[in-house]
């Protein structure tokens, strides 16, 4: 059953009034905050990396606000344990007598923010995988629903700084998007210097409730993915694979169908943001390289020869034609307009 | 504008991208066959005109028509499987108009058609590429145009040149004809020669240069020469001993003349008992002589001797002419042969070409000619004695000059290299050498040697 034309406007007004709030506390960041609501409506975990200072809290903290969710935040420290996250069984004293009672972590909110989740060891980077996955936590044996919805937005610092350890490929894997927060430009600094004080946290009101993102995140399900562009996705994930493109011989390990699967996801949020009923190559080109930038693995010669993942995945889009079709050598092809 | 109308236009449009692009693939198709029907047509016109005056055109035209047509259906089957359908092009007119999939969505009920572009002119984003269309068209033409115009000479039947026989019939029957025309032998006397060439040449053609054959020709040959050289001999004997009986008879001692006299009869014997034999006339004439009484009895007229003597001698040169022509029977040189002799033999002592009168022991001339002139007496260098320079002085030694000789020990390098065995080191060596030993993978050393260069 396609979603009717009234529902996707109605649904398309209200993200939009989630980015205009968002931009109300994070300027000149319009790009970033699309993509962080794309992930959110996708159900999707987010990692933001850039430098610190950028905001990149801010626009975590502003989204819980925005949504009104319960939001927790964790900063992750190379001493940090698994339990620290997850929660820690507590002696406590009962009228059936002394007994073990779940203290639940930060985990438990609804929206997680893993603030520079590089600086944690592997082992209390790894007690992240089943939240995110499977979206509880198991401690001595027993299984803990996490709350929905249940997001984690991590941040990590570049991994070239001192002090951090690289995210393991399985935990990387399960981050929808992977969104590179840049510097402003002088004009929106100049913006954030005029409209802030140091220390001063701006305010902002809710413009959704829960339920309401809920129905936005069913509808997103409910667009529809036509054929050919489920077509161009696999051939896009396949040509990530060595040998399978001539792009892919600067890579040593290729996406996943879990990459895939983020792929059309994302690409159905954006239609819905955009209020059209189906997906399209467009939107497949919006998303692939947060989807899949973090996901493929470059070979050391790649690496040495001053390749990026992100140059990789755009040289990938440029290869992969979006639709399959051989055009024969009688006919040529003219320019765009 | 209606639902429906807007599908009609799109779908319109859809078609034409498909008629376009199945028909590129058509003619990429069309394009090998094409020329390789024109080059078969070109060969065939080619042999056409060089067989048949006049070139009645129907039929070729006919026949171009339904290789055109063989050509287009093999195309068709060949370009089929790469024909996209009305759906196809509809994603493609979607994808160059920008229209986010919407005609797909809309073709599968999800979305209304959008609204058709103004311009009913196809924006598919394909276009024609002319040069490759046309060209095997135009290499199709030019050749078949070439077949046309190039000039062709006509073939009139077959003109198979005669077999070739064997030399040796030939000179065989030379042989014969010659002595036939000195009208010295009876009619029939070269009867079996001639049939025994013929039974030869009557075998099949392919026969002719078979061992067999070749065998029998040989033996014939040989047959042959041997019976006109017996011939020669015999009457070259005959017409000598009756010339000398004949002018010296009254000057020979009895013993002399019956020797003659034997010979002669004995050359008569030798004649009648050859294949070739003479003519009954000249036979009778020979065995009327009398040799003891030639010179002394005018037996026979000295006119009539005469004839006879230059009949004979006739025979004789007919035979040695015959006998003469065939190599390797002990005739000698030549006449070419004897001026090719003197011709090699009168260039002896000339330059570079030796002594004649000296065998083996090569001419004055020969070798790399005149000692070159010299412009006068070489001085004697007297390097007979060689004597030894010392310099004492060692600071202006040179890098390689011996100073000086002593006793030292060796230097050795105490450094750990552990045990080894067969000759191999063990020891890797420590830090970034043993990372680089062990750990690195040749290309990833290719790849740091070029970083680092």
């Amino acid at each position: 059953m396609p979603l009717s034309d009234d529902d996707l406007r109605k649904y398309a007004s209200e993200i939009t009034r989630l980015k205009d709030a968002l931009q109300q506390i994070l300027f000149g960041q319009e790009h970033l905050i699309e993509m962080v609501v794309t992930g959110l409506i996708a159900r999707g975990h987010i990692l933001l990396e850039g430098l610190p200072g950028l905001g990149k809290t801010e626009l975590v903290k502003g989204l819980s606000k925005a949504l009104k969710l319960e939001n927790k935040r964790i900063q992750f420290t190379p001493d940090l344990l698994p339990g620290d996250i997850t929660g820690n069984p507590v002696l406590q004293e009962t009228p059936q007598g002394r007994e073990f009672v779940f203290q639940p972590g930060p985990l438990f909110a609804n929206l997680v923010l893993a603030d520079e989740i590089n600086r944690a060891s592997p082992k209390t980077q790894s007690a992240l995988l089943e939240a995110m996955q499977e979206r509880r936590v198991t401690v001595l044996g027993e299984a803990h629903e996490l709350p929905a919805p249940f997001f984690v937005l991590a941040t990590q610092n570049p991994i070239e700084l001192e002090g951090t350890y690289p995210l393991p490929e399985a935990q990387l894997d399960r981050f929808l998007f992977k969104l590179e927060v840049l510097r402003n430009d002088a004009a929106t600094l100049q913006k954030i210097v005029t409209g802030r004080e140091l220390g001063v946290e701006p305010t902002l009101e809710p413009v959704m409730e829960s339920s309401e993102l809920a129905a936005i995140m069913n509808a997103a399900r409910e667009i529809y993915l036509p054929e050919v562009v489920a077509n161009y996705i696999a051939r896009l994930v396949d040509a990530s694979h060595p040998g399978q493109s001539k792009t892919a011989e600067g890579i040593k390990f290729g996406a996943s169908p879990r990459a895939a699967l983020s792929l059309a996801s994302a690409a159905k949020s954006r239609a819905l943001m955009q209020a059209r009923p189906n997906a399209s190559f467009e939107d497949v080109k919006a998303v692939a390289v947060p989807v899949l930038q973090h996901r493929i693995i470059l070979d050391y010669n790649a690496r040495i020869d001053g390749h990026t993942n992100r140059g990789i995945v755009e040289a990938l889009l440029a290869e992969v034609p979006s639709q399959a079709l051989e055009t024969p050598p009688t006919i040529k092809e003219t320019a765009e307009v | 504008m209606s639902e429906s109308d807007k599908a009609t236009a799109w779908k319109r449009l859809a078609r034409l991208t498909v008629l376009r692009f199945n028909t590129g693939w058509w003619f990429e198709r069309l394009a090998p066959l094409l020329v390789a029907a024109g080059l078969t047509a070109a060969i065939a016109i080619i042999f056409l005109r060089a067989r048949v005056e006049a070139l009645d055109w129907v039929p070729v035209s006919a026949s171009a028509g339904g290789l055109l047509l063989l050509c287009a259906i093999g195309a068709f089957f060949l370009a089929r499987r790469r024909f996209i359908s009305t759906s196809q092009a509809l994603v493609r007119l979607e994808s160059r108009l920008h229209l986010k999939n919407a005609l797909t969505a809309a073709e599968n009920g999800i979305a209304p058609w959008p609204s058709p572009p103004a311009e009913h002119r196809v924006q598919d984003g394909f276009a024609w590429h002319w040069p490759r269309l046309l060209a095997p068209f135009g290499i199709a033409l030019l050749v078949v145009t070439i077949s046309l115009a190039v000039p062709v000479t006509r073939v009139e039947g077959t003109s198979e040149l005669p077999p070739s026989e064997p030399l040796a019939w030939e000179q065989m029957e030379s042989w014969l004809e010659t002595l036939e025309e000195e009208a010295v032998l009876e009619e029939d006397a070269t009867k079996k020669f001639r049939d025994s060439i013929e039974a030869l040449r009557e075998r099949p053609e392919q026969e002719w240069f078979a061992h067999s054959s070749m065998e029998a020709t040989d033996t014939l040959r040989d047959s042959l020469n041997h019976e006109i050289r017996q011939l020669a001999t015999e009457t070259s004997v005959a017409q000598r001993n009756l010339s000398a009986l004949q002018a010296y008879s009254a000057q020979m001692s009895e013993a002399v003349k019956a020797q003659l006299g034997a010979e002669f009869s004995e050359a008569l014997r030798n004649l009648q008992m050859n294949e070739l034999s003479l003519n009954q006339d000249l036979m009778q004439a020979l065995n009327s002589i009398d040799p003891s009484k030639l010179g002394q009895l005018d037996s026979l007229s000295s006119e009539q001797m005469k004839q006879l003597q230059e009949a004979l001698k006739k025979l004789s040169d007919a035979c040695k002419q015959c006998s003469g022509n065939q190599p390797g029977l002990g005739k000698g040189f030549s006449e070419d042969e004897t001026a090719l002799m003197k011709k090699i033999l009168g260039s002896c002592n000339k330059p570079g070409a030796g002594n004649c009168n000296k065998p083996g022991q090569s001419g004055i001339t020969r070798g790399p000619g005149t000692a070159p002139i010299t412009m006068g007496e070489e001085q004697r260098l007297n390097t007979d004695n060689l004597e030894g320079v010392q310099n004492p002085d060692f600071s202006n030694a040179l890098p390689a000059d011996l100073m000086g000789l002593g006793v030292t020990e060796h230097e050795i390098d105490e450094t750990l290299t552990g045990p080894t065995a067969a000759g191999a080191l063990n020891s890797n060596g420590q830090g970034g050498e043993a990372i680089w030993r062990d750990s690195l993978l040749p290309e990833d050393k290719a790849v740091l040697k070029r970083y680092f260069k």
